[in-house]
């Protein structure tokens, strides 16, 4: 029997509405995580119950949208049945009766309690009532729940189904429950059933739409409802229901309001149900309140809607020592970070910003103040905010006043020395030896394994955050190896130069590094054999063999086999058909280097065949054009280090020169006597020269490609062969050419 | 013959591709989101102007709902037999990622299972599934799993296809490519709509150039969709706080509530609940659509950055609350910009 939301959950309308939320909310970086960006820890303010709560955008949630409530209420309401019934039946039994029997099977077991014929199922007699001791109150529970079911339909259609069939609609009608559940109510002697029956009352009557009568029936029978039970928690979120349906919106925020204080399972939907208000209508609101807790927690609901800081500010008039403030505080600061981490780098450069004045000036005061009953939250968001803000003096004055509670619990360690990194790292125009020893206590902190492994501690951003920051002050200064080591991928183009590969290397090899780069080679992204494997691709593809080789035989990694035939070659180039194809040999990486090895000696054999110099010369050709970006085999070049086997990028990196390839296709048409053979050898090369035109035209050219010399070479030189014709028949581009 | 395009256009299709002349045509086509399939007058007036022959019509939702353990369909369309007769209808399904964080693996096929079998009880026949999520990195396995089950549900006959968003594009090695048959890539929500200075988050050109030359290396297929819709975006304290839609838009116009601050941004004057929205004074309200030039610049802009292809420009999304923003030519020349 599960409680619906009283108002209708906005978020069934996802498509309408939280969709479009999503969407935007997700675009450009795209919604990764729902605390994206985030390197403030709400959890430190170490209140669990309010976890829920947190900011969060996608959903109403923090934790999801999962509704603990209605498994609590099952839980509960099989507990309660079962001691009802003189705890003389299981689990089991009570919650096949509960949630799975049919009607008919309710009835039958009530015949069977009272030595009628009956029909019960094989279900119905593993789970017996006949074993309950009081068979009166067996019957009860079953007359109870023969009611209860005929109300489900009517109170808790299932519209939302697999099942293709219609939806069921209950052919009892509301008005004749309400009726007969007043004659139960009236008749029912047992408090614990009188209760339940109370409880069914006033939920048919909200869903009937007798909003009135809803309440008022509430009102008048609360004497048969325990206090702080299950169901009175569950009827008196009907009243609010009911309230609000009526439009009394200053009342039903006040019983919402102590429904989400006092009752766990139904924080949320009372959170959910909460309307903000007007002031005046809110000053009514308030004057409802018998306590000043009361007031607390009205000003906490209504900041979790708007204006956080005016209702921190509310309950600490009220409370100055209030922990009610904290889930406000953790949440103005999560809202506020936007700032830095969706900060542009012109942002970042200027460090210009402009924090909630509203926000910052209450902090600053907050931090001044000595009446809070967590001070170290206070002193962290507000230098966490300050230094968002770039004011280094007050937040580092606020830091110092962190620094005293902050081996409290390991969370606020960790947020401390979090905040302290980023406070230095963000004022920093360029980076020293005495500044990198001074982030060290920090940074060993912020990067260890313990540290990463705190559950909820939101330090990955952070992490990134500053190593970007810090390698961006390297790469200035031109210090290849720690740019790299700290954040790859800073300098992109820096390894199209084979020394800087080198530097990495040696660096990887260093024996004595510093504590500083002790704390980015413990957590290395990168590592040496990497940079081992891209220096023997950046070797294969400048052709020099040997150096390849040695690098690939150093690189421990695993090798990678390459799919496809790389020597071979067609007029239309297609990769798929070339992955597909039956493949005698595979080649890894190594393999095919130590292939092209011995046909470059094959070649130079002297004295040798001219037909067996240019067949291997055409042979190392292919293979060099395969591990281009036009070849079928784009995973020889794929590293670690300069991905770019998905993308494509206007010559910058070596794997978009087919000029190796053409090296070998003109010296296999220099060595040949063969004409047909030439032919061959002289389209190849006017395919190395298409890629080159396209790569190197601009980015903007729409135009045709415009042949140099190869083409002119095979009309000239190479109409009568046979392979002629079939290059017209195979290429648009020749035939364009030829003005076919 | 456009073939520096063709020659970026991609790791697999790219040869194969590679010295076709053809000439292509575009399709038109509009998504249709609401829950009720009765289309007013205007939008069938639509659709038999433009000459569309196929609508991508939203079936329902899936999401884990509060208090349920499984996934279930949310917001089924009500009266799909009122959609004219002359368009076939392309069911959508839009699923929460929401769901794939929290769906066990074992639990995947089931629900690949229920989503087709919930499509086919609502249409019978269809030539393409298309299913819209915004995947991310977490839920990318599940996702492609998923897909690939219902893949093999409802076979080759139907062609499976997906949203792609501008982010998915960018990073295709994080995010992954989704295996379908082709994708529909979301032109639009490229802003950032924090940025209550900055430009329209819908569609900006200088963002949009951002992103295009990732379009042309995608390894799917793409069919495009262009915005037609409005929103407001809610800012309180320099913070987005709402986005608000369709028939919440308040009427900015009202000088009792609202006054203009410059072009398309309103500053509240008085805090008012209107349509159930709550707007605190000196809330600011940004107004975004995109107008008849800038839709137009959108889809030049795409389509210089496609390789040429068959493929179907949809506007999202049929509704008279939208087109009836835009000059009928306007439509008509946004569909002609692909030919």
């Amino acid at each position: 029997m599960k409680q619906k939301p009283s108002k209708p959950f906005f978020l069934l309308l996802i498509s309408g509405i939280l969709l479009t939320t999503i969407t935007v909310l997700a675009c450009g970086g795209g919604d990764w995580d729902d605390d994206e960006g985030s390197m403030f820890t709400p959890q430190i303010i170490n209140q669990p119950k309010y976890t829920p709560f947190f900011r969060t955008l996608e959903t109403p949630f923090y934790d999801g949208y999962d509704d603990a409530g209605a498994s609590v209420f099952k839980i509960t309401n099989t507990k309660e049945w079962i001691s009802f019934l003189g705890n003389s039946t299981s689990d089991e039994a009570v919650n096949y009766w509960l949630y799975d029997a049919s009607l008919k099977q309710i009835d039958s077991m009530i015949f069977a309690l009272k030595g009628k014929p009956y029909n019960l199922s094989l279900s119905s007699k593993k789970y017996t009532l006949k074993t309950v001791t009081a068979s009166d109150k067996a019957i009860s529970f079953l007359y109870y729940l023969g009611f209860a079911k005929r109300n489900e339909d009517f109170v808790n259609p299932q519209n939302n189904s697999w099942d293709d069939k219609p939806v069921k609609v209950s052919k009892e009608s509301p008005v004749k429950q309400i009726t007969g559940g007043l004659t139960f109510y009236a008749k029912a002697k047992e408090p614990f059933l009188k209760e339940r029956y109370a409880f069914q009352l006033v939920r048919l009557y909200f869903f009937n739409k007798e909003y009135d009568k809803a309440c008022s029936f509430y009102n008048d029978n609360l004497s048969s409802f325990t206090p702080n039970s299950s169901m009175q928690w569950r009827a008196l979120g009907y009243k609010a229901a009911s309230l609000y349906k009526q439009k009394k919106y200053t009342e039903s925020n006040y019983i919402y309001s102590i429904i989400y204080d006092g009752y766990e399972p139904l924080k949320k939907s009372a959170y959910l149900s909460f309307r903000p208000l007007q002031p005046a209508e809110w000053n009514q609101c308030l004057a409802l309140t018998k306590t000043t807790h009361q007031k607390e927690v009205l000003w906490q609901l209504s900041g979790l809607y708007k204006d956080d800081i005016n209702a921190m500010r509310e309950i600490l008039k009220l409370n100055p020592g209030s922990d009610m403030v904290d889930l406000l505080l953790v949440r103005a600061v999560n809202s506020e970070e936007n700032l830095v981490t969706e900060e542009t780098e012109d942002e970042k450069k200027d460090q210009k910003h402009s924090t909630d004045k509203n926000v910052l000036d209450f902090l600053n005061e907050m931090s001044d103040l000595t009446t809070s009953s967590n001070p170290i939250i206070w002193h962290l968001s507000a230098a966490y905010v300050n230094y968002i803000n770039n004011d280094f003096i007050t937040g580092d004055r606020q830091m110092a006043r962190a620094e005293k509670y902050k081996n409290t619990n390991v969370l606020n360690t960790s947020e401390y020395h979090l905040i302290n990194a980023l406070g230095k790292v963000r004022r920093m125009k360029n980076i020293t030896e005495s500044a990198e020893k001074e982030l060290v206590p920090d940074l060993e902190i912020l990067f260890s394994k313990e540290t990463s492994d705190i559950p909820d501690f939101r330090s990955s951003n952070a992490r990134d955050w500053i190593r970007k920051t810090i390698a961006d002050l390297y790469n200035k200064k031109g210090e290849v190896e720690k740019t790299e080591l700290i954040y790859p991928g800073t300098n992109r183009y820096q390894f199209n130069d084979l020394e800087n590969i080198k530097k990495m290397i040696t660096y990887y090899e260093k024996a004595t590094p510093s504590d500083f780069e002790k704390v980015f080679f413990n957590c290395a992204l990168l590592h040496k054999t990497d940079y081992v494997q891209l220096l023997a691709i950046r070797y294969a593809q400048e052709d020099r063999l040997a150096e390849s080789l040695a690098a690939f035989k150093s690189d421990t990694g695993q090798p990678i086999e390459l799919p496809g035939n790389l020597f071979t070659i067609h007029i239309k180039d297609c990769h798929d058909c070339d992955h597909e194809a039956v493949q005698k040999i595979k080649y890894t990486k190594q393999s095919f280097v130590e292939k092209l090895i011995a046909m470059e000696k094959a070649a130079a054999v002297t004295p040798a065949k001219p037909e067996d110099v240019s067949q291997n010369y055409f042979l190392i050709a292919n293979g060099f054009y395969n591990i281009t970006y036009f070849g079928n085999a784009r995973v020889f070049y794929d590293n670690r280090i300069d991905n770019s086997i998905y993308t494509y990028d206007h010559k910058t990196l070596p794997e978009e020169n087919s000029g190796m390839a053409l090296k070998y296709y003109l010296l296999a048409l220099q060595a040949s006597t063969d004409i047909e053979f030439r032919a061959k050898c002289t389209f190849m090369a006017a395919k190395c020269e298409q890629n080159d035109f396209f790569m190197t035209v601009k980015k903007d050219y729409n135009g045709d490609f415009k042949s140099g010399v190869y083409f002119l070479s095979l009309k000239k030189d190479f109409s009568g062969t046979k392979y002629y014709s079939e290059i017209i028949k195979e290429c648009g581009y020749f035939r364009t050419y030829l003005g076919k | 013959m456009n073939n520096v395009r063709l020659i970026r256009s991609g790791f697999f299709v790219f040869f194969v591709a590679f010295l076709s002349c053809n000439k292509y045509k575009p399709e038109p086509s509009f998504y249709f989101w609401r829950t009720n399939a009765s289309l007013s007058s205007k939008e069938k007036e639509t659709l038999t102007q433009n000459n569309i022959h196929v609508l991508y019509v939203r079936f329902f939702d899936v999401d884990i709902p509060p208090g349920a353990q499984q996934p279930q369909p949310l917001g089924v369309i009500d009266s799909l037999e009122l959609i004219p007769n002359t368009v076939s209808v392309i069911p959508v399904v839009y699923i929460t990622n929401h769901t794939f964080l929290n769906l066990r693996s074992p639990e995947v096929p089931g629900l690949a299972a229920n989503v087709v079998k919930k499509v086919t009880a609502l249409q019978k026949k269809y030539k393409e599934l298309q299913i819209d999520c915004d995947w991310s990195e977490k839920t990318k396995d599940a996702y492609f799993s998923f897909l690939k089950e219902v893949k093999k549900l409802i076979g080759n006959a139907v062609k499976l296809t997906a949203t792609i968003r501008l982010h998915q594009i960018k990073y295709p090695v994080q995010s992954g490519v989704p295996p379908v048959d082709g994708g529909m890539l979301m032109f639009y929500n490229m802003g950032n709509i924090h940025n209550l200075q900055g430009p329209n988050s819908i569609f900006d050109a200088g963002i949009a150039h951002k992103y295009t030359p990732y379009i042309t290396n995608y390894a799917l297929h793409l069919d495009v969709a262009l915005p037609v819709f409005k929103w407001c975006i809610l800012y309180r304290n320099k913070k987005v706080i709402d986005l608000i839609t369709k028939n919440r838009l308040p009427q900015t116009n009202d000088t009792t509530y609202f006054s203009v601050e410059k072009n398309s941004t309103f500053k509240v004057k008085q805090p008012q609940l209107i349509k159930g929205m709550y707007y605190k004074t000196n809330d600011l309200l940004k107004y975004e659509v995109l107008s008849d030039d800038e839709l137009l610049k959108a889809a030049q802009l795409l389509k210089e950055n496609l390789p040429p292809d068959n493929r179907r420009i949809v506007l999202y999304d049929l509704d008279d609350l939208n087109i009836n923003y835009y000059e009928t030519e306007t439509i008509e020349t946004i569909f002609s910009t692909f030919n």
